[in-house]
C-alpha cells in the first residue's frame, strides 16, 4: 500500500498486490492523493485512509466517482473503480448535506443513511438563512452590530455624531455606496415605511422622494452636510444638537414614536393639523424632532431666515409654533403642507426612534433591547444614524427633491447582481469569481469593469 | 452501424475522461451501468458552486444519450431537486436551450460541457441566490 501526495496521473500498476487497484483521489483544494487498495475495501475504509493523508476527517469527506456519491458501506468494486481512475473528494460542511448527497445519488445507489457528520463550520454558506440578503457581505463592515461598548454608562446611546464626523463618514465612498444601496433597496424602504406609520400614511410620493436620486445625493453629499451644519449653526443651534441630540430620547425613554401619541400636544400650534409636531414632544425633551426639522425648512424656503436665525432667544416651543405657523403659507405649489410637516416630523421621529442603532427599536418600543446580530434591522443602521443626526437635513433634502420635481427620476432599484450583470459576467470570465468582492469593487468603481479589476487586484 | 461508431467512440472518450477525473472541477459523470455496451445512461454530479445557495450541495443528475448522440443533444434530468430556471420543476428535466453555451447544440458539445454550463448557470448572478428546496429531496 503506497500512498504519496503527487500528481501522478497515469495508471501506476501496483506491484504490492496483484489484486489491488491504484487510483487517484482529487481533493477540492487541488491536492491529489494516489492510493492503492484492494477492490474489496469499503468506502469507509478508504475515507479513513484519506483522513490520514489529507487532514479531512473521514466523516466530512464526500467522495464522488463517475457521477455518483460513494456510500460508506459499499466497496470499491461496487463502483467498478479501476486502476488509473480518479475519485473526487469534497469536504462536506453540514450533516444534512452529506445525507442529501447520499440519498440523492441515483437509482443505483438508492437511499442512504446520514453519516454522522458533525458540522464544524456552521458558517458555511448563507443558503438557508432567509436574512442573508440583509446580513450578507454587501453590508459587511457598514453595519454596526451591537458590541460591548454600545452599552456604556449612557445606556448605549453614545454621543450623536457631529457634523464633521458625519461628513467624514459620508465622504467615504464605501459608506456612500451603502447609503445609496440602503435607500434604493425597496426592502429597506418598505421596512422604514412599515416601521413608521406616519410615513406609510403619507402615501407613495414620500417614498418616491426618499428614493429619488436627488434626495440620495443630498443625503450622501458631505458638502451638503457641512453647509447644512453651518446653516443650522446660524440658526443658533449646534448641528449635533439640532437634529441629532434633539431627537435623541433620554436613556430609558421608550416612547418616542410620533404615531404613538395622539395628535393633541400643546405644541401643535400650526394652523394645519400637524400630527408630527404633536406626536413627539415629551416634556423632558425640549428639542422637538419636528421642530428640529422645521427650522431649516423654514430657512430653506427663504420665508424669514432672519427671524429663524433669531430663534436662539426663543424657547423651543415658540420656535415650533412659529415654524409650523409659517410653513403652510410658504410651501410652493405641488406639495401639500400636511405632507411636508409630516415628513419633517417623521424624519425626526425616525431619528428619535432609532437613536442607538442596533439597540433601538425603530418603532420606538424599546431602545435598550438589543437586536440579534443578524436581525434585519441592523441593516438600517447607517440610515438611522443619518436620519437621527440629520433629521432636518433629510427633511430639507426631501423638500428640495420635492421642489425640484414631484415625480422623481426612476431609481435603479435592481439588486447588484442584476444591475452589474454584464460586468459581473465579464469579471467572472476573467477569473474573478468572488461575487461579493466583485460587486463591492464594481460599486466603488461606479460600474466600470476596468476600475473594478484595479480594485480587485489592488485590494 | 456506421453511424454508431462515432457515437460510441465519442462516449468511450467521455467515459474515460469522466472516470479519470480529467474533466472540469465540480462536475463528475460516469456510466450508470458499467456493463451497458450502448453507454446510454449516465450518472452525473454537480458540486454546487461556491457563494451561492447551492454551495456545499451535491446535485445528482441522470443523462441519457440517445442513439443519435452526439448529433442530437442528450436528455438531462436533475435527480436532486433544484430550483433553477430552465429546469422543469415537475420532473427535473433540463431545457438545454436555456443554457447559454450549449443551447446551440453541435457535435463538439459533450456531457461535461453541459454540466459545466449548468454549474455556471447555477452560479450566474440571476440564479445564485434563488431559494432552494431542502437538500436530499429528489424529483
Amino acid at each position: 500500500m503506497s500512498s504519496s501526495e503527487q500528481s501522478a496521473q497515469g495508471p501506476s500498476s501496483s506491484s504490492e498486490s496483484p489484486t489491488s487497484i491504484t487510483f487517484s483521489v482529487k481533493s477540492s483544494n487541488d491536492a491529489k492523493y494516489t492510493v492503492s487498495l484492494a477492490p474489496t475495501t469499503s468506502v469507509a475504509d478508504l475515507k479513513t485512509k484519506l483522513a490520514e493523508l489529507s487532514d479531512i476527517a473521514a466523516d466530512r469527506q464526500r467522495l464522488i466517482y463517475s457521477g455518483r456519491v460513494m456510500k460508506d458501506d459499499e466497496t470499491l468494486a461496487f463502483y467498478k473503480l479501476q486502476s488509473g481512475h480518479t475519485i473526487h473528494m469534497v469536504k462536506g460542511a453540514a450533516s444534512n448535506t452529506a445525507r442529501g448527497g447520499a440519498s440523492s445519488s441515483g437509482p443505483t445507489t438508492g437511499g442512504a443513511d446520514a453519516r454522522p457528520t458533525v458540522p464544524t463550520n456552521i458558517a458555511a454558506g448563507t443558503g438557508n438563512n432567509p436574512l442573508a440578503g440583509l446580513t450578507g457581505a454587501r453590508y459587511a463592515g457598514h453595519v454596526q452590530l451591537p458590541n460591548a461598548d454600545m452599552f456604556g454608562p449612557d445606556g448605549g446611546m453614545g454621543p450623536p455624531p457631529d457634523a464633521e464626523q458625519l461628513a467624514q463618514a459620508m465622504s467615504n465612498p464605501q459608506f456612500q455606496s451603502t447609503m445609496n444601496d440602503l435607500l434604493s433597496n425597496p426592502q429597506i424602504m418598505d421596512y422604514i415605511f412599515a416601521s413608521n406609520p406616519m410615513l406609510s400614511q403619507l402615501g407613495p410620493e414620500v417614498r418616491q422622494m426618499m428614493q429619488s436620486d436627488l434626495f440620495r445625493q443630498l443625503m450622501s453629499n458631505p458638502q451638503v452636510i457641512r453647509s447644512m451644519s453651518q446653516m443650522s449653526g446660524s440658526l443658533g443651534r449646534g448641528f449635533g444638537m439640532g437634529g441629532g441630540a434633539a431627537s435623541f430620547p433620554e436613556p430609558g425613554r421608550t416612547d418616542t414614536t410620533p404615531a404613538s401619541d395622539p395628535p393633541a400636544g400643546s405644541t401643535s400650534t400650526g394652523p394645519t393639523p400637524n400630527p408630527t409636531a404633536a406626536g413627539s414632544p415629551p416634556p423632558l425633551n425640549p428639542f422637538l424632532p419636528g421642530a428640529a426639522g422645521g427650522n431649516p425648512f423654514a430657512a430653506l424656503f427663504g420665508g424669514q431666515p432672519p427671524r429663524a436665525g433669531a430663534s436662539p432667544a426663543q424657547t423651543p416651543g415658540q420656535t415650533q409654533g412659529q415654524t409650523t405657523g409659517q410653513v403652510p403659507g410658504q410651501v410652493p405649489a405641488g406639495l401639500d403642507p400636511n405632507t411636508i410637516n409630516s415628513i419633517l416630523g417623521a424624519m425626526g421621529g425616525m431619528g428619535g426612534g432609532q437613536p442607538s442603532g442596533p439597540t433601538g427599536d425603530p418603532a420606538g418600543g424599546a431602545p435598550n433591547q438589543p437586536l440579534p446580530p443578524n436581525h434585519p434591522l441592523a441593516g438600517n443602521n447607517p440610515l438611522a444614524i443619518l436620519l437621527g443626526a440629520n433629521g432636518h437635513l433629510g427633511a430639507a433634502g426631501a423638500l428640495r427633491a420635492a421642489q425640484a420635481q414631484a415625480a422623481a427620476p426612476p431609481v435603479d432599484n435592481r439588486p447588484p447582481e442584476e444591475r452589474y450583470e454584464e460586468q459581473l459576467r465579464q469579471l467572472n470570465d476573467m477569473g474573478f469569481y468572488d461575487f461579493d468582492r466583485n460587486v463591492a469593487a464594481l460599486r466603488r468603481s461606479g460600474g466600470s469593469v476596468q476600475g473594478a479589476i484595479n480594485e480587485l487586484l489592488g485590494g | 452501424m456506421v453511424a454508431k461508431v462515432p457515437r460510441n467512440f465519442r462516449l468511450l472518450e467521455e467515459l474515460e475522461k469522466g472516470e479519470k477525473g480529467l474533466g472540469a472541477d465540480g462536475c463528475s459523470y460516469g456510466l450508470q451501468d458499467g456493463d451497458d455496451v450502448m453507454m446510454s445512461n449516465w450518472n452525473a454530479t454537480i458540486l454546487g458552486p461556491p457563494h451561492s445557495t447551492h454551495e456545499n450541495r451535491i446535485y445528482s443528475l441522470k443523462i441519457h444519450c440517445g442513439d443519435s448522440y452526439p448529433d442530437e443533444p442528450p436528455v438531462v434530468h436533475f435527480i436532486s431537486k433544484i430550483n433553477l430556471p430552465g429546469v422543469d420543476p415537475n420532473n427535473g428535466r433540463v431545457d438545454l436551450l436555456k443554457l447559454g453555451r450549449v443551447s446551440q447544440w453541435n457535435r463538439d458539445n459533450t456531457m461535461e460541457k453541459i454540466l459545466v454550463a449548468l454549474r455556471e448557470h447555477m452560479a450566474s448572478p440571476n440564479n445564485r441566490k434563488v431559494h432552494q428546496p431542502p437538500e436530499g429531496t429528489t424529483f
